[in-house]
């Protein structure tokens, strides 16, 4: 006997959210708004059980990425998409044929970065009992709201898929023997892990091997999130790299209006960058570009990038002598590819 | 003793604990880039408060955004809250008729507004990063 585990793919339309006028599927969602239900669909790619296999029991533990603000349970009816291999879903599943078997049930909704299970045992055995079922299809699954109270939902964005499908059968039984497992087992990431305590889901599932470097902040479980905010550094995701820190200061003359400096990057295309400005006789530094003023005078800055300077624009009225603007600039690696 | 890892900069020590001398510290948050991509808007001609949208795709959550934008055919790029400086002089100062006023972000979409103070319609291609959420 196994345990496998299926997370959503992070790509568009392998989730599917409803909304009253509109849809998107870069996501999906289930519950009540105040603007009205919001239901919706997610999507296992390569969900390995063999054809007629007695599934021991499913679960689809689904992760919470932002949730409502409303009291009570959500309310909610979970279908099956009774297809053999269900396609993607760049065109709405809302109304393909859901499977006989269904789940009906309420939850409170936990907190975010959490999960709560839904029993999906039936409906998965009568997916992989269709005669046109095979190893290694997609199955799908569509939530629709059952009267929830108003504000009560739950969503998650495939950019932090973390919902998945955990499948338990008997791989001793002929109808499994059929084909290789392909299991994923659970297996703790490379790095050391900041978290003392496992998440207080109900169904804690490992995830799919992860292979990297992930780093968890303090209370959160490297183990069981895909959350890049639960992690203090993860890389799955960018960062922007430092580069250089440059100083120049740009002297605006008396009887002139503007002055201008710049400097050097040379880094052959533009640059992500960062710059503050602290005018003369205002001991603070403020983001730049920007537009100040005292009571009789105004001053403003302004900067370009160009694929090897930073050019720095200052310009002032009302001042009566020199006027110096101390840029402070900040240079990443980070090409803007523009 | 608690676990850390860290990456000095070159001739600090790595006993140091000035979180400054790393390059690296797994003590202290990196600021992850969630998603950048780039969108190509088309500035109407002598209209200012132009409005522009793109689903981030991170609903309900506020991330921190930055962006910067280059016109059409220009080889610079310019920030929000900035002009796109075309004329600069010591007399006159530095002027320019597009402007990025402001890229915002809410809990569905990144939000771009640019006046443009041409006679002609502009290209524009913003290139933008999802940041940390902040909520």
């Amino acid at each position: 006997m196994g345990v496998h585990v299926y997370t959503a793919a992070q790509s568009l339309n392998e989730m599917f959210a409803q909304y009253p006028s509109s849809s998107f599927s870069n996501s999906w969602h289930c519950g009540h708004h105040a603007s009205g239900n919001r239901e919706g669909a997610v999507r296992f790619n390569n969900v390995t059980i063999p054809k007629n296999t007695p599934i021991i029991s499913a679960q689809l533990n689904v992760y919470v990425g932002a949730k409502g603000s409303g009291s009570g349970d959500l309310k909610y009816i979970m279908y099956g998409i009774d297809e053999d291999n269900t396609a993607d879903y760049s065109s709405s599943p809302m109304a393909r044929t859901g499977t006989t078997a269904s789940t009906t049930s309420q939850v409170s909704v936990p907190s975010m970065g959490n999960y709560f299970p839904i029993n999906v045992t039936s409906i998965v055995q009568e997916i992989v009992d269709r005669s046109g079922w095979a190893s290694g299809n997609n199955m799908g699954f569509k939530i629709f709201n059952n009267s929830s109270p108003t504000d009560v939902w739950f969503f998650e964005s495939y950019l932090t898929p973390n919902s998945n499908l955990e499948v338990v059968w008997d791989e001793s039984s002929p109808s499994s023997s059929q084909s290789p497992s392909s299991s994923v087992s659970p297996s703790p990431s490379l790095s050391p892990s900041r978290s003392s305590s496992l998440s207080d889901s109900p169904s804690p599932s490992p995830l799919a091997p992860f292979l990297g470097i992930k780093i968890a902040k303090p209370g959160k479980n490297v183990l069981l999130s895909n959350n890049p905010t639960d992690m203090i550094f993860d890389s799955d995701y960018g960062t922007l790299k430092y580069f250089d820190k440059q100083t120049k200061t740009v002297t605006i003359s008396s009887g002139n209006l503007g002055a201008t400096a710049t400097i050097d990057h040379n880094l052959g295309y533009y640059p992500f960058v960062e710059v503050f400005i602290k005018v003369e006789g205002f001991n603070k530094y403020e983001y730049c570009p920007f537009a100040g003023a005292g009571a009789t005078v105004f001053y403003d800055a302004n900067y370009k990038i160009t694929t090897s300077q930073i050019v720095l624009y200052a310009q002032t009225t009302g001042f009566a002598s020199d006027t110096d603007f101390d840029f402070l600039v900040f240079i990443y690696k980070n090409n803007l590819k523009l | 003793m608690s676990q850390v890892i860290k990456v000095a900069k070159i001739g600090k020590d790595i006993r140091s604990t000035d979180p400054n001398d790393f390059v690296f510290h797994s003590d202290y948050n990196t600021f992850k880039i969630i998603k950048e991509a780039t969108k190509n808007v088309t500035l109407v001609a002598s209209t200012t408060n132009q409005t522009f949208t793109e689903a981030h795709g991170l609903d309900h959550i506020l991330p921190l955004v930055h962006a910067f934008a280059k016109r059409s055919g220009v080889s610079q790029v310019f920030a929000p809250n900035g002009l796109d400086v075309e004329s600069f002089g010591f007399k006159l100062g530095y002027s320019g008729d597009i402007k990025f006023n402001y890229v915002a972000s809410d809990e569905t979409n990144v939000i771009f507004n640019f006046d443009n103070d041409k006679g002609s319609n502009v290209d524009v291609s913003i290139r933008y990063f999802l940041l940390e959420h902040i909520l």
